[in-house]
């Protein structure tokens, strides 16, 4: 008899936790994978498919599968770090196949020489290029984000990858160099 | 130093934390307020307040008069500029500024013609004629900013009207070496207290509170018989010497008891506070109707040769305050007071609204650089904080780029005010480990701000350009319909026979065409016109 209570009680128990597991399941649904956009956050956002996919959110899904955290140059020995804390894995030194950690760089078209192909316009990842068949194309400055796709697909070489100048607003103050000279206590 | 035997007439509470540095103060506020001979080149900075640049509104070659707007506001956080003496606009361009980093930035350079002729002035004697809003718009286009040294517009703070009851003056002057706001009050009183009453009747009436030093007793004398010839009320808080009690948190603990917590604003508790030289720069905007075209600035220092407060035209290089106090060995050059103040990396550049101080100090006036030794946790830092907070835990994880931790630890509630690195035994340059921190911070944020924006353009162009795909296809199966329809229109029954015939008649044709252009130079030419 109490066999039967017991199988009866936990079966009703099941079928309640079951129906709020069930429900709480449809009502909470969560769209997309939230790892792959907590990685998509991570990532510089650059476009530029250094890491060999096209485009940061691939290379995040990619990341949630198992890829290598350290395919990022744009963002750096700090973007590996920050996706070592976010994924619970080990920082390792960025892959130098893949390109190194450079300064930020904004594109430049020598206007002057530009023909008007749209090459660059159709190349671009964030729309950052302005222009039409056959008029002058320029770079909307603050949109680009120096992936230097623009570059190759240019038939006569007018674009130039430029260092951004710093300026007061971009100054950053240095960490303080401590020269601590320990002598060796004998 | 000589200290004041006037009580406060308000209790007075106290804040945590706080040092006592040398003050230095006599070497300057001995003698009233003067003037340097004008400098011919004036050198005007157009980020010289704090929020955004100016915007020039004068062509080069343009004469302007004195007191003349030459940049306006951004319109959205930033404050109007104007000629600080009437001349010539020889160039707007990048000149070295006053700044930490010895960067160049954009400005205007102004020859002075040395006549000195004002624009045209429409004083206001009866201020309590304007309207609140018609103070706040003069404030506003006489480029008033706070000029105690943080340079936020001021238009903005007295933005908000709604439960403030107390106005406090910030007489405080906490800082080592500073006196121009000690002789402010001294030189020009009256001045001073009618810009404080131009504040109290924007919010309709203020409690005034004046809250200052006690090692200011003629500015405390100069206070109390003002009030008196100008029937004024307001209680003088006289707190005792220690700094940083002028900062703005710690000024109103000292006043009214009260913390402004984490995220908070004075406004918040009531209160709105500012500067002396603030007030002094308000009367002169509403009552003479001039916008802020100098400023009183404390040149002091051992190396200096004639030490003093001046009224300097914003924009007058370092370099000529240099020849004209005839201060030929000055090791080193700070402006601010020592404990907040930076080093100036170029002479060629001009005061801003914000220059308070500038001190000349010879080779053993000021701390020598000093190696660093390592953290002994002593926890004097700690005891120092005027903020309450934990400056050791805060270093260490500066210096380990654990920016979220400093956060966490409220890094931003730092004022950066030193305390913590003066009596740390082990000479670490704390406050620029915190500085360090918060300026990555900032950058992070701008640099997250950026890449979110990218990612949504290059959604928004992945989006684009698979509508575009699908509107092609919808198109061309649109079309493939409208041809159906019409074939079947037109009576033939077998048009699916006829639409293959068709199809490889073009095939044939096409092929025929090919082979007769691959025959033919010019087909080729014509293909590649651009090669």
């Amino acid at each position: 008899m109490d066999l039967i209570t017991a199988i009866i009680v936990f079966a009703v128990l099941a079928l309640i936790f079951g129906a709020v597991l069930g429900f709480a399941a449809v009502k909470f649904k969560v769209e997309g994978d939230p790892i792959v956009d907590q990685i998509n956050d991570v990532l510089p956002q650059t476009q530029c498919g250094q890491c060999g996919y096209p485009g940061c959110k691939p290379y995040a899904e990619a990341i949630a599968n198992g890829d290598e955290i350290n395919k990022c140059p744009p963002g750096g020995e700090a973007g590996v770090k920050a996706l070592a804390d976010l994924l619970g894995r080990e920082a390792i030194p960025l892959d130098e196949e893949r390109g190194e950690e450079k300064p930020p760089r904004i594109a430049y078209i020598r206007e002057d020489e530009c023909i008007g192909c749209t090459k660059c316009i159709q190349a671009c990842p964030v729309d950052a290029i302005l222009g039409a068949p056959k008029l002058m194309h320029t770079v909307i400055v603050d949109e680009c984000t120096g992936c230097d796709l623009c570059v190759e697909p240019c038939p006569v070489d007018c674009i130039d990858m430029l260092e951004v100048p710093q300026t007061i607003s971009t100054w950053k103050w240095q960490q303080p160099e401590l020269d601590i000279n320990f002598k060796e206590v004998s | 130093m000589e200290r004041s035997s006037y009580p406060s007439e308000i209790p007075i509470f106290e804040f945590p934390g706080g040092i006592h540095p040398q003050e230095n103060k006599q070497l300057s506020n001995r003698s009233p307020i003067a003037k340097l001979p004008l400098a011919k080149e004036l050198v005007i900075n157009l980020k010289g307040q704090a929020g955004n640049r100016s915007i020039p509104c004068v062509a080069v070659g343009e004469q302007v008069l004195k007191g003349q707007l030459i940049a306006k506001s951004d319109g959205i956080f930033s404050s109007y500029q104007h000629a600080p003496t009437s001349g010539k606009i020889i160039a707007i361009e990048k000149r070295p500024i006053a700044h930490t980093s010895g960067l160049e930035d954009l400005c205007i350079v102004l020859s002075a013609d040395g006549d000195e002729r004002w624009v045209e002035l429409s004083p206001a004697e009866d201020f309590t004629a304007l309207c609140r809003k018609q103070i706040l718009a003069r404030i506003f286009e006489s480029g008033i900013v706070g000029l105690g040294g943080a340079s936020f517009p001021s238009h903005i703070k007295l933005q908000r009207e709604d439960g403030i009851d107390t106005l406090i003056i910030n007489a405080a002057e906490c800082e080592p070496y500073i006196s121009c706001d000690d002789r402010l009050l001294q030189d020009n009183t009256d001045e001073v207290l009618k810009g404080a009453q131009i504040i109290s009747h924007l919010y309709k009436d203020l409690n005034i509170i004046v809250g200052i030093e006690d090692n200011k007793p003629s500015a405390i004398e100069a206070l109390k018989a003002a009030r008196t010839k100008l029937r004024m009320t307001f209680d003088i808080a006289v707190v005792p010497t220690k700094y940083p009690s002028g900062g703005e948190k710690q000024l109103i603990q000292l006043i009214a008891g009260k913390e402004v917590t984490h995220g908070k604003l004075p406004a918040d508790l009531g209160l709105v506070m500012h500067n002396v030289a603030t007030c002094f720069a308000i009367y002169e905007a509403i009552i003479q109707d001039k916008p802020i075209t100098d400023r009183v600035v404390t040149l002091t220092g051992k190396a200096c040769g004639k030490p003093g407060n001046y009224r300097i035209p914003i924009g007058t290089p370092i370099k000529h305050l240099l020849e004209s106090t005839q201060t030929l060995k000055s090791q080193k050059l700070i402006m601010g007071g020592p404990m907040m103040g930076f080093e100036i990396q170029s002479i060629n550049a001009g005061i801003v609204k914000a220059t308070n101080c500038i001190i000349m100090a010879d080779s053993n006036e000021l701390k020598p650089e000093q190696t660093s030794l390592p953290c002994i946790r002593c926890g004097e830092c700690m005891n120092a904080c005027p903020a309450s907070l934990l400056p050791q835990q805060l270093y260490w994880h500066a210096k380990a780029d654990e920016f979220d931790k400093t956060e966490e630890y409220n890094l931003f509630d730092c004022i950066e005010c030193g305390a913590c690195a003066y009596v740390c035994p082990s000479d670490i340059p704390l406050v620029q480990f915190y500085r360090y921190a918060k300026s990555n911070i900032r950058n992070n944020r701008v640099e997250k701000i950026k890449a979110d924006n990218a990612r949504e353009r290059h959604e928004a162009r992945l989006d684009r350009i698979e509508r575009v795909k699908l509107e092609k296809a919808e198109k061309h199966r649109k079309a493939a319909e409208a041809r159906r329809k019409a074939a079947e229109a037109s009576g033939q029954a077998d048009a699916k026979k006829a639409a293959v015939a068709a199809a490889l008649a073009r095939v044939q044709a096409k092929k025929e065409a090919n082979h007769e252009a691959s025959n033919s130079h010019q087909a080729d030419k014509t293909k590649e016109p651009k090669a």
